[in-house]
């Protein structure tokens, strides 16, 4: 009896003392000794064949928070950008502990900004790195400097403590003006596992405004086999979102006889479709649905009349069709698909698409699109007339 | 082969019986000793077997009437144990003044106890005693003993009164809207604090003594048709199997018949409050009540005790159920957070929002101690608090409390050796875990597991040992009874008093899991309809 019940509690004791064997503590590390990387930039290096890497550390310290930071008086900045050329991204990664006491730790990061340099060179390297490696996070924001991308992450941030929480604060105010396409790591590599989407990322770029260094997002960039080939502008990224069903927010100044009127994007709605002619061409059809309000009214016209909102519909709809033309047409000088037609051809036509998707970069230029907008104005908001009265009258 | 076992088993019980006898010799108990005609003989023997005991009083005394029809006669008791007014106005005084009126009217002689029972002493409890043992407990329990000159019997009568709390507020389950009188030290008094709940016959009060030396009163008490029967003799098997020679309070029993004796969770309830265990007793339980502590128990008990309180019967049932969800969130945080913590901060740390991270990284920076030593330190540091704070006198406990928490809390954070996090941290930990004063004894020998599983292994280590403690709870069984039930095994009625505490016209039910004889609580009835029907009445009278 005695023996078994100490044969028993020698089982009780092992089974703690085998799991431990499990999985043991490797993995365990003070929050004191991680480098927080909140933001990263990619370079081209000065060797050939090298990249740079640049890490946005936060000093937790200094982030303004901690008992530490109440000191007052001169404050550091809150980060430290730490850079390392090397071979490959992961060699770059580990070369910084040459340099710094804590290892860096990606699961925080909030950016990821190639320069156009390298985009332009390779951007697979830098995607497979941060897509495999289980750290990082994949709904980290991708962008595209227009210059050296670790010069972006040197911006003096006003009202954030950190340049990469404030451009991944910016990033996701984007849809109010549906002038940017927002991506993440996920749906960038999404895009380029696709054998006809061009992926395409936002770009950014330092400007200058009151003496400081600020950045500032604009146009896109295109991709395709992993390398950057070409820009679209504002309009033509005002476009490309209309296209893709991102436009949910925003707002349109209409150049009126009278003067200027801003109309709100309220809601709206898009649709790609391919459809078959009768000679068997494949043409796309976008339904755009869209419901706005006048958002100000700068002339001293009567804006809530019929026909008045008829006009204003008009010169709406002209911009959304000009601005979904330009962009259309410089995807066909690219001849990068960025709107995914070859995958909604894939869908509904899969027998065509079959025969299409050998030469898909010499048919996709010649399919046409034919663009439909409904338009509604729905309210005129808290006011009718506008507050100068005036002109018919 | 089997011949020579039998041989041995055979002399073995003979050697055994032996041994037995030997005992008893050396005990001095050899059967029960009668007492003697002979008054002096007896008193002889109550002297020396209380070895001129300094509280042991023998007042002499003759009574009867004419010089040669005096008998001698002697009352026995102890000094503090007995109320002495009693003595001398309801034994004495009868006995020496009161009892010429009888000879006024009667000629007979004073023939036999009987009569000085039935007609002399005015007393409650009288009973006639014939043995030496007899009287000693008589005295020990704090009657008094009559003997008289001619007589091989002795009276034992009721005379107990010593020095006792009068009933209080219990200090340790104080009750917002319930009544608030809380047991004393005093069995009887006990009783009838519930027996004045439970207005009912069927209420039974099963006397057992138990302790070779202290001979404690331990009642049993049920209600007979509710409580189930194997129940109370289980329980009154375990009880029967106690050989100890002293049971001083409540909890040296539970220790002696509980189910599990090194479960961390407790398996016997208990409760300082008359209305709590009169709850008990309805909903099936059997309670037992200990003379000496002002705390009776009830069994079986089941997890979701820990959780319920008196006052949430009192209380409306949607807020009653606000609180039980509160407590079950307090027990889980007071359980959870400091392992949490560890594995968040040293494992984890991609699961803490990004802003959340820098406050916590920000903290610990510059702080000498790994998380888990930090956290370790704290709790160590709030124990040794909390023990200190208890057993010292009131006045010095506030004292520690003052300069533990705010000096030392505020100190360690400003002279950086500990984080502020880690102080919040453990200060919910402590506030959550005095929330359910029942399960906090359990909460604070767990918590130290998971913080070294935590430390250790991360998530993986909280989870599973949750998962050993979820297996363990399972397992437990209390007189009987599933501990986890009505979770485990599921019972759909009894949930009715878990998480949710629905309100008292629902419960139709007694908890299924006690396995009470009788499990229909009451019928359905909701109070809306005798609202109905009383509105006509009104609108009719004026």
């Amino acid at each position: 009896m005695r023996k078994r019940i100490s044969r028993r509690m020698a089982v009780l004791l092992l089974c703690p003392l085998l799991v431990l064997c499990l999985c043991s503590c490797w993995s365990q590390r003070e929050l004191n000794s991680l480098a927080i990387v909140i933001g990263t930039a990619l370079d081209v290096g000065d060797q050939p064949d090298t990249l740079k890497l640049t890490a946005q550390v936060a000093k937790a310290a200094d982030m303004g928070s901690g008992p530490a930071s109440q000191g007052g008086g001169a404050r550091d900045k809150a980060y430290v950008n730490v850079s390392y050329t090397d071979k490959s991204m992961l060699s770059a990664v580990r070369g910084i502990t040459h340099m710094q006491n804590r290892r860096l730790y990606f699961p925080h990061n909030e950016v990821l900004i190639f320069s156009s340099d390298l985009a332009k060179a390779d951007i697979a390297e830098g995607l497979d790195a941060f897509t495999r490696d289980y750290e990082g996070r994949m709904n980290v924001y991708i962008m595209i400097s227009k210059g050296e991308a670790s010069k972006i992450l040197e911006e003096d941030v006003e009202l954030e403590k950190v340049p990469a929480l404030h451009i991944s604060g910016m990033m996701r105010n984007q849809q109010s003006n549906s002038e940017t396409v927002v991506i993440t790591l996920r749906d960038f590599v999404i895009a380029t596992l696709s054998s006809s989407t061009a992926p395409v990322a936002p770009m950014i770029e330092l400007c200058e405004s009151g003496g400081k260094e600020c950045v500032k997002l604009e146009g896109t960039a295109v991709f395709k086999q992993g390398k950057m080939i070409g820009e679209f502008d504002q309009a033509q990224t005002r476009g490309l979102v209309w296209t893709k069903d991102k436009a949910k927010s925003g707002v349109m100044t209409v150049d009126t006889k009278w003067g200027q009127v801003v109309l709100e994007i309220f809601h709206s709605k898009s649709s790609l479709k391919p459809v078959k002619a009768k000679d068997g061409t494949i043409r796309m059809e976008l339904a755009i649905d869209e419901d706005g309000i006048i958002e100000s009214n700068e002339t001293a016209e009567d804006m809530s009349t019929p026909e008045k909102i008829e006009m204003l519909k008009k010169h709406m709809k002209d911009m959304i069709r000009s601005d979904i033309k330009s962009s259309l047409d410089q995807a066909r000088n690219l001849s990068a698909d960025v709107f995914g037609f070859g995958e909604a051809i894939r869908r509904e036509y899969p027998d065509e698409w079959e025969k299409m998707k050998e030469n898909w970069d010499t048919v996709f230029p010649e399919i046409g699109m034919d663009v439909q907008i409904n338009i509604e104005l729905r309210s005129t908001s808290g006011l009718t007339k506008p507050v100068v009265p005036g002109g018919e009258e | 082969m089997h011949f020579i076992i039998k041989l041995i088993r055979l002399f073995m019980e003979q050697h055994k019986q032996k041994r037995k006898r030997d005992e008893r010799k050396q005990s001095g108990d050899e059967g029960p000793q009668i007492l003697s005609r002979e008054l002096k003989k007896n008193l002889d023997a109550v002297k020396v077997k209380f070895d001129d005991s300094s509280d042991l009083i023998i007042r002499e005394f003759s009574f009867g009437k004419g010089k040669n029809k005096e008998v001698k006669a002697a009352l026995i008791f102890l000094d503090g144990m007995v109320n002495m007014t009693m003595i001398n106005d309801n034994i004495i005084r009868p006995l020496m003044h009161d009892i010429r009126f009888l000879y006024a009217r009667e000629t007979s002689d004073i023939s036999s106890m009987d009569k000085i029972r039935n007609r002399l002493l005015t007393v409650g409890d009288v009973k006639t005693i014939y043995t030496h043992n007899d009287v000693t407990e008589a005295c020990l329990s704090g009657n008094a003993v009559f003997m008289a000159e001619g007589f091989c019997r002795a009276l034992d009568i009721g005379a107990k009164g010593w020095e006792k709390r009068a009933v209080s507020e219990p200090i340790s389950e104080t009750s917002i809207r319930g009544p608030r009188e809380g047991f004393t030290e005093n069995l009887r008094t006990n009783t009838s604090m519930i027996r004045r709940k439970i207005k009912d016959p069927a209420l039974k009060i099963r006397a057992a003594v138990i302790g070779k030396r202290t001979h404690t009163q331990v009642n049993i008490l049920y209600i007979d048709g509710i409580a189930d029967p194997d129940l109370i003799s289980e329980v009154e098997r375990r009880l029967n199997k106690i050989d100890t020679d002293g049971i001083l309070a409540t909890g040296y029993l539970e220790q002696y018949i509980e189910d599990t004796p090194f479960t961390a969770f407790p398996t016997i309830w208990y409760s300082e409050k008359p209305d709590a265990v009169a709850g008990k007793l309805l909903e099936g339980r059997v309670a037992i009540a200990v003379d000496g502590t002002p705390f009776v128990m009830s069994v079986p008990m089941l997890f979701i005790e820990n959780f319920q309180s008196a006052e949430d019967y009192i209380a409306r049932s949607n807020y009653a159920t606000m609180m039980r969800i509160l407590r079950l969130i307090a027990f889980i945080i007071s359980l959870f957070a400091p392992a949490l913590y560890i594995a968040l901060t040293t494992y984890h740390q991609e699961l803490i929002p990004t802003t959340l991270l820098f406050t916590m990284a920000a903290a610990s920076e510059g702080i000498p101690f790994p998380a888990v030593v930090e956290i370790g330190i704290m709790m160590l540091i709030f124990e040794i608090l909390r023990e200190a704070g208890i057993r010292m006198p009131r006045p010095v406990g506030q004292t520690i409390s003052i300069v533990g928490a705010l000096v030392m809390g505020e100190a360690a954070v400003q002279a950086g050796l500990v984080g502020a996090p880690v102080v919040i941290v453990i200060a919910i930990t402590a506030v959550s875990s005095f929330a359910i004063p029942f399960a906090a004894d359990a909460i604070a020998i767990l918590r130290w597991l998971l913080l070294i599983m935590a430390a250790t292994m991360g998530m993986f280590g909280i989870t599973i040992s949750a998962f050993a403690i979820l297996m363990h709870l399972v397992s437990l069984r209390s007189f009987g009874a599933h501990y986890m039930a009505p979770l485990a095994p599921f019972q759909t009625a009894g949930l009715k008093d878990t998480v949710v505490r629905a309100p008292l016209w629902a419960m139709l039910t007694r908890p299924r899991a006690v396995n009470p004889q009788n499990v229909k609580r009451q019928n359905f009835k909701f109070p809306y309809d005798s609202y109905v029907g009383s509105k006509d009445n009104r609108s009719d009278k004026p």
